[in-house]
């Protein structure tokens, strides 16, 4: 440790986070320990202003382990109840991905949740005990359009998480361009969705099911000019680790607070960028292993 | 808990409360939540207008200890005040005190 180490935190601050942490769950994890040696660490390299700041986001901060997503899951998909014209004993299950995504077969969180609705714990769920999830992942496999409007039954494009809806987007344009479903049978169902991506979704007429909206993690959440500070706080902050332009306040400035399995490049890049620099360790890294 | 850690730790919630001191003495910042923890569950700290600081039964132990330490091993209880220190200024750099926060 450097001879004039000084730490910014006081014995108030490190009691508080750890009750945080078990409050939020957070601290429910095998390497636990770690991690909150990294959060204090990661504490350390910040201004009074910008600590206040990051203190503040971090309450609001959703994480949202793989073991959780069955619960997530199952609430976005029992919002199909809803729509009282979908015969549900057949439900298809895509991955939601761009073309480009689908056709060299990469490696999407969308493709786990697509698999995960085949939990053996639907079968005791009511509303889809005798439902069949007759998951696809080749959009040419899909039944005709034809056979969709007679049978009634629901497309859904499934994903954990949804930003700025682009991927959303470019996926059910791929779709519709396979086959030229009626609108009220295609759906977009996420754990988690900005309400930017959601909104961009449903105002083209798709139907989307989430379990959980995320506002804007410092404009949605201040009144004007406290948000124009803060923002100001976080992007000197952003310019001090070496953000690019485009993912200032993350990408498409969602100004996400979210982790999933990995962590979307929509959250604020302070919680996952890895400058060059070791002397900055984000909280939630996104390298890929 | 070991007396001259617990010594240490009631200086520290009763003066700053920062924890440089616990770092350089090689506790991780898991270790010092524990501690504090621990201060907790013993009833050695509450908290006041959302700080930490002493109760009366830490402050009971904190003379306790002062006694037995009779402040003689000046290391095991010296805690530096970080709040009032600066950074170095630059021998160029004019200061020009904050008008609001003069107190004379």
């Amino acid at each position: 440790m450097a001879k004039r180490f000084k730490s910014k935190l006081d014995a108030t601050l490190i009691a508080e986070l750890n009750e945080k942490f078990e409050r939020k769950n957070w601290s429910n994890f095998r390497d636990y320990d770690p991690f909150f040696e990294g959060y204090c660490g990661f504490l350390e390299n910040l201004n009074d202003d910008e600590l206040g700041l990051i203190l503040e986001l971090t309450d609001d901060y959703k994480w949202i382990m793989q073991r959780d997503y069955h619960e997530y899951l199952t609430d976005a998909l029992e919002k199909l109840s809803s729509y009282s014209y979908l015969n549900l004993d057949k439900i298809y299950i895509l991955p939601l991905l761009s073309k480009q995504d689908r056709e060299k077969g990469r490696d999407k969180s969308s493709r786990i949740v697509a698999y995960q609705c085949m939990e053996t714990r639907f079968n005791y769920h009511p509303l889809f005990s005798n439902t069949i999830f007759q998951r696809v992942d080749s959009l040419e496999l899909l039944p005709r359009a034809t056979k969709i409007s007679a049978d009634k039954n629901p497309i859904i494009l499934v994903d954990d998480y949804v930003g700025t809806g682009e991927t959303a987007e470019s996926a059910l344009n791929h779709l519709l361009e396979v086959r030229e479903y009626d609108l009220q049978y295609v759906f977009v169902a996420s754990l988690v969705a900005q309400r930017i991506g959601m909104t961009r979704i449903t105002s083209q007429g798709y139907n989307f099911l989430v379990s959980l909206v995320r506002d804007r993690g410092i404009s949605d959440k201040y009144s004007p000019t406290q948000a124009a500070i803060k923002k100001d706080i976080m992007l000197h902050l952003e310019e001090r680790i070496g953000i690019d332009k485009k993912n200032e306040l993350g990408y498409g400035q969602s100004e996400g607070l979210i982790t999933m399995i990995r962590t979307p490049n929509n959250t604020f890049p302070v919680y996952w960028h890895e400058p060059k620099s070791k002397k900055w360790q984000p909280l939630f890294p996104r390298k890929s292993r | 808990m070991k007396d001259a850690i617990l010594f240490k730790l009631l200086l520290v919630v009763k003066g700053s409360g920062y924890i440089t001191d616990l770092k350089k003495d090689g506790y991780s910042y898991v270790r010092i939540a524990e501690f504090f923890n621990y201060l907790d569950k013993e009833g050695l700290v509450e908290k006041k207008d959302d700080k930490l600081t002493l109760s009366n039964t830490g402050m009971k132990r904190l003379k306790e200890l002062n006694k037995k330490y009779d402040r003689k091993h000046f290391n095991q209880w010296i805690v530096p005040e970080d709040r009032s220190r600066v950074d170095k200024l630059d021998k160029n750099f004019v200061y020009l005190p904050n008008q609001n926060e003069l107190n004379f």
